[in-house]
């Protein structure tokens, strides 16, 4: 009778145990919202002409890195949760010609360390709906 | 019959439960466990959602491992998404209270080995989160509201013994005091980083707009100071309880918007509302234990390892000042010491090495030995050290030592970059790792000048 006991509470601590690895596992299924996976891992290449689609991704990026609006300054790239590095190439007549190209990577490209092989890159945008605003990003990878 | 309540004499507010194995409503341990549950839950699947399981612990070739624990590794292939798997079920067996001990143990153990595999993922709230997995191993809290209750009705209990409160509170309340400990430094005390960090957030909602004011940095340096330092004893007192609840609410709310530091804020909420509102105040939340059983009093051996920890834990936090220089700058001795949010670092490190048909010093690109985000993340000495060791082993392949050097420089709080390496053509891969000082450094930016 004794062993029968056991053996029915096993069998339900089993099931109740079957039922919390269904639920963990249902919870590692869960995934971020695209964008917000975009984000923080920044597979995506904005480059070009910038347009106000990329503008605004770019100015929700440089937000989540942080940057201080309208004070050129030193930034770090490393953040967005210690995953994201954010590389920023500027075009020599940006000013003029708003034409920027944006790499987002999860980590450094040599084509980067190539381009720049200083310390600083100077970003400057103007746009009616994002100006003034300037960024210094500072690279500590070159 | 037994009472289903502790009688009225073993209140909280009374002196006599400053012993501790007084009886005390123990609603607060089951809801310690649902909220610590929880957010171990959410940890876990941070790590799934973000996929930092392969970013952090299968991609990297190298791992920067801490002092005396070079032994631990990452398991092989895809085997850490198991083992991220079997946290998440003993994060859910916790919240549920299902063996919760067996739960316990297997979280710490396991959560423990992921906190120690690369110290470039050093968080101090990662760090707490294993210490608090430790504590509740020895927490009662699977004997209400539980599974384990409901299973083994003999372990159903309406009480708790006082100490449990109080180890909770303690160690909830060393990071607060420490972390205003560590702020206690002159670049705090004169708004850096905070005026650099509130500055990035002048997007803040309804407040932003002061966020560039002088004042407004150091009302937030200053009150971040207090708040931290004056914490616990506030906490503590009956009559300024509800507001430094309340005002503690309001930082953490404040640092969820501010900084990217996940689950810590709501974790601390959650650890800090159970842990030192009365008791009492909790009791009608849950159901009454029918006939509850006695609490079980703490095994003398069992003591002893707590107050051998709490007391591991209120010396190591002083030990940077055992090391010359500034703790800041250096960095030695900052682990460990919840000294968190603190610094606007940035390091930058280049590495180079000596072959010895030459003799003149070759730049070496880090991309075959590190990770960009781990070559991010090097930013003490030991960890120069370490990736000095590993480009001179990989080098080598079972020759001479080839001797590796490194110019290292730091930027602290706004400063100009300043030399870390005292000497760049030191042989690093001749340097042992140890926990001495690193004489191959300078201790603070004024000496490198």
């Amino acid at each position: 009778m004794k062993s029968a006991n056991v053996v029915k509470s096993a069998g339900r601590d089993l099931i109740i145990l079957s039922v919390i690895c269904a639920m963990a596992w249902g919870l590692t299924r869960i995934r971020l919202h695209s964008r917000q996976i975009e984000r923080m891992r920044a597979q995506v290449v904005y480059s070009t002409n910038i347009s106000q689609e990329a503008a605004e991704s770019l100015m929700d990026c440089l937000q989540q890195v942080g940057f201080l609006n309208g004070v050129p300054r030193t930034y770090h790239v490393d953040r967005l949760d210690n995953v994201i590095h954010l590389l920023v190439v500027a075009e020599p007549a940006i000013l003029e010609n708003p034409q920027v190209e944006v790499l987002l990577r999860d980590g450094f490209s040599e084509v980067c360390r190539t381009a720049f092989p200083g310390n600083q890159v100077t970003v400057s945008l103007n746009d009616t709906k994002l100006a003034p605003f300037k960024v210094l990003i500072k690279s500590q990878q070159f | 019959m037994q009472s289903t309540q502790p009688p009225a004499a073993q209140r909280l507010d009374s002196p006599k439960l400053w012993s501790p194995h007084k009886s005390i409503d123990n609603t607060f341990l089951a809801l310690f466990r649902i909220a610590w549950g929880t957010c171990l839950l959410w940890q876990i699947w941070w790590y799934f959602s973000t996929d930092l399981i392969r970013t952090y612990y299968i991609d990297p070739p190298f791992h920067f491992t801490y002092l005396y624990f070079g032994w631990v590794k990452p398991w092989s292939g895809d085997w850490m998404y198991v083992h991220f798997f079997a946290l998440a079920v003993a994060a859910l067996c916790i919240l549920l209270g299902f063996y919760y001990r067996l739960a316990t143990i297997l979280f710490f153990v396991g959560y423990t080995h992921v906190f120690l595999i690369d110290k470039c993922w050093y968080l101090n709230h990662y760090y707490l989160i294993s210490l608090v997995s430790f504590v509740i191993i020895f927490l009662p809290a699977e004997r209400r509201f539980a599974m384990d209750a409901w299973r083994r009705p003999n372990l159903a209990t309406s009480f708790a013994p006082t100490w449990t409160l109080w180890l909770l509170r303690a160690q909830i309340g060393i990071p607060y005091f420490f972390g205003g400990v560590a702020k206690l430094n002159a670049d705090w005390l004169r708004g850096e980083p905070m005026r650099t960090w509130l500055a990035q957030s002048s997007d803040f909602p309804l407040i932003g707009s002061w966020f560039t004011q002088e004042w407004c940095v150091y009302f937030m340096s200053y009150s971040g100071l207090f708040i931290d330092l004056l914490a616990v004893p506030c906490l503590l007192w009956k009559r300024t309880r509800p507001w430094a609840l309340a005002i503690l609410l309001m930082f953490h709310l404040m640092n969820v918007r501010l900084f990217q530091i996940g689950v810590f804020p709501w974790m601390m909420i959650a650890l800090t509302l159970i842990g030192f509102t009365e008791p009492d105040r909790w009791r009608r939340l849950l159901p009454a234990v029918a006939n509850p059983a006695q609490p079980s009093r703490i095994p003398h051996w069992a003591a002893a390892i707590l107050i051998l920890f709490l007391v591991v834990q209120l010396i190591v936090p002083w030990r940077h000042w055992l090391y010359p220089g500034n703790v800041a700058f250096t960095r030695e001795g900052h682990h460990f010491s919840w000294r968190m949010k603190l610094n606007e670092r940035t390091v930058a490190s280049k590495f180079s090495v000596l072959p010895p048909e030459s003799g003149q010093p070759v730049p070496v690109s880090l991309v075959p030995y590190v990770m960009g985000y781990q070559e991010s993340k090097m930013r003490d000495p030991d960890m120069i050290l370490q990736l000095a060791h590993h480009i001179s082993d990989q080098l080598s392949a079972g020759g001479d030592r080839v001797p590796v050097l490194a110019d290292v420089t730091v930027e602290l709080n706004g400063r100009p970059p300043a030399d870390l390496t005292s000497d760049p053509s030191t042989n690093l891969a001749a340097v042992p790792r140890t926990i001495r000082h690193a004489r191959w450094i300078h201790g603070s930016p004024e000496d490198s000048q």
